[in-house]
């Protein structure tokens, strides 16, 4: 380590050489004083679009001037091309994101591009100071026994990197095809997708232990190691992934199904290592419930073997109404509804008779269980609807109030 | 429907925290050269120079460039940061092939080394293409230094274009367990030896071969053919007895040609070959592979004359973008660099180069490896004219590759080969 701290050190030896402060200065300036002039004064707003490209600009004609002159120009033009890759990133994200949604540019561009960029332009700037080659095989020490070098260890980073955060897409397009051809469903492939990356995230980090060079005692030793962490402070940690594991094995939970949480269905968004994401409708709230609470509680599914969901609504008709005719009209309204199936059909049910009017019920199936509420809103409406269509009176009890006039002991038959 | 919370990059928001760090490390850095320099140091010398290796192909081999380099730099820099501590010494290391190319780049970004420790053709290449500059030293110091050495390195202007620094010759290596009689000493023997079962590696690389030009009288023929002179009918013989005595090699169950030399070293590293020729600064590795059973010798000569290894000298040569102080530091260090002192000690303490300092004698008595390889540099001399002319005329050097490689491989016979080559070389 220490012989990477001199290498890093040794860098700034360079500022020795005029050649090379004069160029970094002439990228310095530029880029500071658009950046300053951007934030600082809001009277040049009009100005605001202009001042990156008159940075780069500025940058690109120093350049031009210094090689002309003879003198180096190579690495500011370097850093500014730099600048100007970092800036086309951004409007690049703005460019896809006319064509994808913006939630996977923005983590495509947070979590991949702009990494990536940073990490070419690292590499390649180490390289212009010193040799990136030579800098591999600075030693920074043995790990149990394993002589690792900075190489190995930026190799390992970045493949172990690349692995957790890249193995999304081609895991979610191998289970579509999956999906595709094993005729699953949905949330089957979305499990499916899950555990390939799993299982891939799992073979880049064994491979990544093996380039390492690190023995099956040093692994022994890390199992060890976690085991003991496991025991002591992760195992909340370790229970979630299991408890994930296992939820998308079996089946009962996975990304697209609806469960029935404190009341209200909510959609099964993703099952991370930790945690399952859950969206509820109600609200557009996101609800974060670790694995492990699937795993110990009950859990209601609407989407367990089929998506369908059986859903009710109550009416109350006069007493004077058939109820036969009722119930028939219940159920040829229900049909008139969108998003009411017709098979499995409505039925309509007398459930008692009340004190002002019979009851009944109305049984539909819907197709989607997060439509629940709105269609069932829908039925209700188009339930008011028929009866004021067929003269069907919707009673409710009516409450009479008066004032007495006297003590309720005198006036009172019931003393009698 | 889900409106995810979006986190973007905020490059802008950094940069002055990075300008800051950047003044901080700058600041740090300085604060470290300080400490390191002891308050007793008399030295003018403060700086950090940037010096580059170049890695020939036959010394990749198992450990890493760096550590080489940095060994090879260590032995000469360390006593000259002793006298000069506040003096930081960066060492990069480069093929030796990748140099120009790399070189060229660097110094269009002002990031070129200070000094450049390279083969003494590279050093001509370099200031043939501007990628290096002239720096004088002054006649007592140049005294010093073996005159053929300088003179290798002399432009046309009468400057030279780096500093020597070692020699590091070609000589015989062997596995002394399946030669215990030592190395045969004359290309017959080679031959016979391998008909006896000893397995011997040789380069397909004429200028890793042409130590057997010497043995079997052909480089008078080579330096007329050089020249654009008529071939005497001996010289022709001459190239004809070489040309045959590849053939004849190539021919051999027990003997292997390979392009590259660095499989020669692994093979004789690893136990697959018994004798192979090669360059003093693959001792080491041999060492490291082969421990005692590793045997040294002169090449092999013949009844023509002594073998004709041409020996590699490595030199320092002067960057470009330096600074006033670097350009100062890198003189004083390659000028340390043929200190007599510190010649001795380069030349004992690893045991694979000799001294350019003439006036540093080799402890040849006590140590049979160093005596190979001086014997080995004496015979190279006969090798000096011939390969000068050969090293400046690439296409000439091509030709003669192209050459050896059908004779080896019975596409020319020896005599037709011999009889073509003379042109080609013109």
């Amino acid at each position: 380590m220490d012989q990477f701290l001199h290498e890093v050190i040794g860098w700034l030896g360079y500022l020795q050489r005029g050649s090379v402060v004069s160029q970094l200065l002439l990228v310095a300036v530029p880029a500071l004083a658009a950046t300053l002039l951007q934030r600082r004064l809001p009277a040049l707003a009009p100005l605001r679009p202009w001042l990156r490209p008159l940075a780069l600009g500025t940058i690109a004609l120093g350049s031009l001037l210094l090689a002309l002159s003879g003198h180096p120009w190579r690495f500011s033009l370097s850093l500014g091309m730099i600048y100007l890759g970092w800036q086309a990133l951004g409007l690049l994200g703005k460019l896809l994101e006319l064509r994808i949604p913006a939630d996977v540019i923005h983590q495509l561009e947070g979590r991949l591009l702009r990494p990536a960029y940073l990490l070419v332009v690292a590499l390649a700037i180490i390289n212009q100071l010193d040799s990136v080659q030579d800098l591999a095989t600075v030693s920074i020490g043995e790990w149990f026994g394993v002589p690792l070098s900075l190489g190995r260890l930026f190799a390992a980073i970045v493949i172990a990197y690349l692995v957790i955060i890249g193995s999304g897409p081609p895991a979610r397009a191998m289970a579509w095809l999956l999906q595709r051809a094993l005729a699953m469903d949905e949330g089957s492939g979305r499990a499916v997708a899950v555990i390939l990356r799993y299982l891939s995230v799992g073979i880049g980090l064994v491979w990544v232990a093996n380039h390492l060079g690190l023995n099956a005692n040093a692994i022994l030793a890390i199992a060890g190691g976690l085991s003991l962490g496991i025991g002591f402070g992760i195992k909340e940690v370790f229970s979630n992934f299991i408890s994930g594991l296992w939820l998308l094995l079996e089946g009962s939970v996975r990304p697209g199904d609806v469960l029935f949480i404190d009341g209200d269905p909510c959609e099964v968004r993703s099952l991370g290592l930790r945690a399952a994401v859950l969206w509820r409708d109600r609200d557009n709230a996101e609800l974060v419930i670790p694995n492990q609470t699937f795993f110990t509680a009950t859990t209601t599914t609407y989407t367990g073997s089929d998506r369908l969901r059986r859903s009710q609504v109550l009416v109350g008709a006069a007493y004077r109404h058939d109820p036969a005719g009722v119930v028939a009209l219940l159920e040829a309204t229900a049909l008139t509804v969108p998003g009411v199936l017709a098979h499995p059909a409505p039925r309509g049910l007398v459930l008692n008779y009340g004190d002002s009017a019979i009851q009944y019920a109305l049984r539909f199936w819907i197709a989607n269980p997060m439509n629940n509420i709105s269609t069932c809103s829908a039925v209700n409406m188009a339930v008011w609807q028929a009866f004021r269509g067929q003269g069907i009176e919707i009673p409710f009890p009516q409450r009479v109030q008066y004032s007495m006039t006297g003590s309720p002991h005198q006036d009172g038959p019931e003393q009698a | 429907m889900r409106r995810p919370s979006l986190h973007r990059f905020a490059p802008t928001g950094t940069l002055q925290q990075i300008v800051l760090l950047g003044v901080l490390a700058v600041a740090g850095w300085l604060a470290l050269r300080l400490a390191q320099v002891p308050a007793t140091s008399t030295s003018r010398l403060w700086g950090t120079v940037y010096l580059v290796v170049g890695i020939n192909s036959d010394e990749r081999l198992d450990s890493g460039p760096r550590e080489q380099a940095a060994e090879a730099l260590e032995r000469f820099s360390s006593d000259f940061r002793k006298l000069h501590p506040g003096v930081a010494v960066q060492v990069m290391t480069f093929p030796e092939e990748d140099l120009v190319r790399e070189l060229r780049l660097r110094k269009q970004s002002g990031l070129g080394p200070d000094l450049m420790l390279v083969n003494s053709r590279t050093a001509l290449e370099l200031q043939r293409l501007n990628l290096s500059r002239i720096e004088d030293f002054p006649a007592e110091k140049l005294f010093q230094i073996e005159p053929d050495m300088l003179n290798r390195l002399r432009l046309s202007n009468g400057q030279l274009a780096a500093l020597p620094l070692q020699q590091l010759p070609q000589v015989a290596c062997f596995n002394r367990d399946r030669l215990p009689n030592g190395s045969p000493d004359s290309l017959d023997a080679l031959l016979q030896l391998s008909g006896q079962g000893v397995r011997i590696g040789l380069s397909t690389q004429t200028l890793n071969l042409f130590w057997t030009v010497g043995g079997l009288g052909a480089g008078e023929a080579l330096l007329a053919a050089q020249g654009d002179q008529p071939l005497s009918p001996q010289q022709v013989q001459g190239l004809e007895r070489w040309l045959a005595w590849l053939q004849n090699a190539s021919l051999q169950q027990g003997i292997t040609f390979h392009d590259k030399q660095e499989l020669l070293i692994q093979k004789l590293a690893s136990g697959h070959l018994d004798w192979i020729s090669c360059r003093s600064s693959n001792l080491n590795v041999l060492r490291q592979s082969l421990g005692a059973s590793l045997g040294v010798a002169r090449l092999p000569g013949g009844r023509w004359g002594q073998a004709t290894p041409i020996n590699r000298e490595r030199v320092l040569a002067f960057g470009l973008n330096s600074s006033p102080n670097q350009r100062q530091i890198a003189r004083e260090l390659a000028s340390f660099g043929i200190n007599p002192l510190v010649q001795r000690n380069l030349t004992i303490r690893n045991m694979e180069m000799l001294p350019v300092n003439r006036f540093v004698p080799a402890p040849v008595a006590s140590s049979t490896v160093l005596a190979a390889m001086v014997r080995s540099a004496e015979d190279s001399e006969q090798a000096t004219p011939v390969i000068r002319a050969l090293i400046g005329n690439e296409k000439a050097l091509g030709a003669l590759d192209s050459i050896v490689s059908n004779v080896l491989f019975t596409e020319l016979t020896p005599s037709r080969a011999a009889q073509i080559l003379p042109a080609t070389l013109r």
